[in-house]
């Protein structure tokens, strides 16, 4: 007995050496904790500029840290395990309320859909949903486009029979025939629609909404975290600029690196290439300066209704500052 | 890595249960499954909704796709939230149930007559928790939830606290190293479980349903995705958790081994002693024969020779041996005794006494820790169970050459009368220690010592309820544990 308890011991002791000594060397770089969401939109620009060595030419280490949604980011933002983060359109209007702070603007989306199964009783008439069974994800853009979607018809969600999920479940509920109907985003979306085949359609988008909202995306931080690293929060929107610059260039490229990063096939990921419209930085300077960039933010604020007070500036939660001078 | 340290546990316990199939074990294995619906939905949760890197993943689930099979599961927030508030409140209770079973000292043993309360607090909280009530409660009321919150964590910490106080206590209460032994392995399980628990016992179940309302968002703070620990702070607790648990679950599978070892043993020595029983009947009638024979001729002798001491001597020992024989006789021939409430200060002393008859210069060092012991026995065949073992100590000390007293303990012990008898000798040798207790074995090279103490003190010790076992102690002699059922306790006949 006493051997085995020698054994496990030095076992023990051993495996807690190798975890511990299992982070990385210091590399002279300031790490950032950046948070990503498992696509191509949050990626692209992000990995371009960690691949192209544009972060390390600014002294930048990036630790990339997978979520499912902004909202979460947000939170985890909010306990100070996450530096920066990558937000979609649902998310933002945490950040109107004050909870975080629009750095970098990334693009405007399509990614977010309503898809119904034509099998289930589900037609491109939305009132078709009453009753049926739909997985959304709450606080996310596919969610308000489902909202809208009801709206549109005079429903609302208390007409249909709401499942409160995450994308990854909803994936699996609706390709297994578990739900009638879902909202979801890109490229989850693809899978569902790769999955069901010709059943499958999409019965509402963010183009659907055009006209009420702008699918926009963003990099975020803390108001007090962009305050203590103005230099740092400079340093990486450069780099994130010269990865939006080099994917415009080469799509394929970038592809095959978010492709690696997310550890899922290359076609995956190149089929969502047209989830936006990618600005390079340049387009971005010019669109912040004649006043597109801060209107699609108006706009979107607008759509988020009584959720947030539609008085708040955007200059005061979006930093254009940073952005500019980023540029320079 | 959590994922498998948890599985192993929840599968060790299933089948240390089929195994021994006793309460203990099942209350083990109810403990290990709520920790496990716990871990389960929290790592399901996590793997949902992300922010772990990856050396934290690598931790948790060990490969990309373990993680990826539970980010797919099909499951709504409410159920996944459900399941873990059912994990997170029935873990604490459970552990203090599991403590408490195995604590036998006085305040322990009044609270298992109200165990029942124990259920009140976990039951109204985990009430509260199902997400259709907490939402219905909290709706609106955010005095309410923060109260909630805290209760539940109370709740939680209190019975943590409880349940590992609950095994300290007892292990101070415990002063046989033997029981200690056995304890130790069954509180390090404990132990294991609490230290799993306490990764994520911190964290309010309720986010899980209740993330996306911006009231209980920013309130509570994060959660389940923030790792508590450092990287290398979770290897610490993990890795310790495995080895508090394998040293655990090792030492009570190795412990049932000994167990069915002693069983295989005792249905050893059950066969040979029927098989000398007809032997050892045939040789008290035939002793007792030639001894009543020999009264005859002794009291025939002693009216020839009324005033000669040596004859009067030699017929009480004649009696004397006449007596024994039958108190053999008895023992071997039935598996009944008739027990009575007795006081077990006068057997020792008479074993005692019976020691001195033959070595009148025998010395003994009696610790008595606790007066007024009562116990049911048959008194004269106890004291000569206990009187054998005195004089085989008695013996093994003089051969070694060691002029002290015998050292004999007695007192209360959990569930148990325990007498210890120690001696300075050389010590059972090992190879001898599943021979000691056959009907006419003798390691002694003497023609005086007829192999039949050991078999009957067994025996007699058996047929008082109680068992034998034997250590080396810390002057490399015998020691031998005499454990008797105590008086009122709730005696089920397992182990304690």
């Amino acid at each position: 007995m006493k051997k085995l308890i020698a054994l496990i011991l030095i076992a023990a002791i051993a495996l807690a050496g190798a975890f511990a000594s299992g982070s990385k060397e210091d590399s002279g770089l300031e790490k950032v904790r950046v948070a990503y969401m498992t696509n191509y939109a949050s990626l692209c620009s992000l990995v371009a500029g960690m691949e192209t060595g544009a972060f390390a030419e600014q002294g930048i280490e990036v630790e990339l840290v997978e979520f499912a949604d902004g909202p979460t980011i947000i939170a985890a933002m909010e306990s100070g395990s996450i530096d920066i983060g990558y937000i979609g359109h649902g998310a933002h209007k945490l950040c109107i309320n004050g909870n975080a702070e629009i750095f970098a603007f990334s693009h405007v989306g399509n990614g977010d859909a309503v898809i119904g199964l034509r099998s289930h009783g589900v037609t491109e008439d939305p009132a078709s949903l009453k009753g049926k069974s739909v997985g959304y994800a709450s606080g996310t853009s596919s969610e308000l486009i489902l909202r809208w979607a009801l709206e549109g018809v005079g429903l609302t969600m208390d007409d249909i029979t709401a499942y409160e999920m995450d994308a990854a479940a909803i994936t699996s509920a609706m390709t297994s025939g578990a739900l009638d109907a879902c909202a979801n985003w890109s490229p989850a979306t693809f899978t569902i629609l790769d999955a069901m085949g010709d059943d499958a359609f999409i019965l509402a988008d963010n183009v659907t909404f055009s006209d009420r909202s702008a699918s926009v995306a963003s990099w975020i931080v803390m108001e007090e975290w962009a305050a203590e690293n103005h230099d740092l929060l400079v340093r990486f929107t450069k780099a994130l600029y010269k990865g939006m610059d080099f994917r415009a260039e080469n799509i394929e490229q970038t592809a095959e690196w978010v492709a690696a990063v997310l550890g899922t096939s290359y076609d995956t990921v190149y089929a969502q290439r047209g989830d936006a419209e990618w600005l390079t930085s340049t387009e971005l300077i010019e669109q912040i300066n004649d006043g597109t960039i801060e209107s699609l933010y108006e706009v979107q604020k607008q759509s988020f209704g009584s959720e947030v007070d539609p008085a708040t500036p955007v200059s005061d939660y979006v930093m254009f500052d940073i952005m500019l001078e980023a540029a320079q | 890595m959590l994922l498998a340290l948890v599985s192993l546990m929840l599968l060790t316990s299933i089948v240390l249960l089929a195994i021994r199939r006793d309460r203990r074990c099942l209350l083990i294995a109810l403990t290990c499954a709520s920790l496990a619906l716990f871990i389960f939905s929290i790592l399901t949760y996590i793997a949902k909704k992300g922010g772990i890197g990856r050396e934290i993943s690598a931790i948790l689930y060990g490969t990309r796709s373990v993680r990826d099979w539970f980010q797919y599961l099909i499951m709504t927030f409410e159920e996944l939230g459900a399941l873990t508030a059912a994990g997170r409140y029935s873990f604490p209770l459970l552990l203090l149930v599991t403590a408490l079973d195995m604590a036998y000292f006085d305040f322990a043993l009044r609270i298992k007559k109200h165990i029942w309360m124990l259920f009140i607090l976990p039951l109204l909280v985990s009430v509260c928790y199902i997400p259709a009530v907490f939402k219905g409660l909290i709706d609106g009321r955010e005095m309410l939830l923060r109260l909630l919150v805290i209760l539940s964590s109370c709740y939680v910490y209190s019975y943590l606290a409880a349940a590992l106080a609950m095994a300290a206590a007892e292990y101070r209460s415990i002063t046989l190293p033997f029981f200690r032994r056995r304890f130790i392995p069954r509180s390090m399980i404990l132990l294991s479980l609490a230290m799993v628990y306490a990764l994520y016992a911190a964290q309010d179940p309720a986010q899980i349903y209740m993330f996306y309302r911006s009231d209980y968002m920013f309130l509570l703070g994060l959660w389940y995705l923030t790792p508590g620990l450092s990287q290398p702070m979770y290897a610490i607790v993990l890795v310790g958790s495995i080895v508090f648990s394998v040293l655990g679950f090792v030492y009570l599978l190795r412990y049932m081994s000994i167990n069915f070892d002693s069983r295989k043993e005792e249905i050893t020595l059950k066969r040979n002693a029927s098989t000398a029983s007809r032997g050892i009947s045939m040789f008290i009638h035939g002793t007792k024969n030639e001894l009543l024979s020999m009264d005859i001729l002794l009291r025939r002798i002693a009216r020839r020779y009324p005033d000669d001491a040596d004859i009067a001597k030699l017929m009480e020992i004649n009696s004397s041996l006449g007596e024994r024989l039958q108190s053999l006789h008895r023992s071997s021939k039935s598996d009944c005794s008739l027990l009575t409430l007795t006081a077990l200060d006068p057997v020792i002393e008479k074993a005692i006494r019976q020691v001195r008859s033959r070595y009148p210069e025998a010395g003994f060092e009696i610790i008595r820790k606790d007066a007024g012991i009562a116990i049911l026995a048959d008194g004269s065949i106890l004291s000569e169970a206990i009187g054998n073992l005195l004089m085989n100590a008695y013996e093994a000390q003089r051969e070694n050459g060691q002029d002290v007293p015998v050292r004999l303990e007695y007192g209360l012990e959990r569930l148990w009368v325990s007498i210890r008898i120690s001696d300075r000798g050389k010590g059972i040798d090992p190879r001898h220690l599943r021979q000691i207790y056959q009907p006419f074995y003798s390691s002694k090279n003497s023609s005086q010592n007829w192999g039949m103490g050991m078999y009957f003190s067994k025996n007699a010790i058996k047929g008082h309820l109680g068992s034998i076992r034997y250590e080396r102690n810390e002057w490399g002699g015998s020691c031998f544990i005499i454990l008797l059922p105590k008086l009122g306790s709730p005696y089920t006949g397992g182990e304690a």
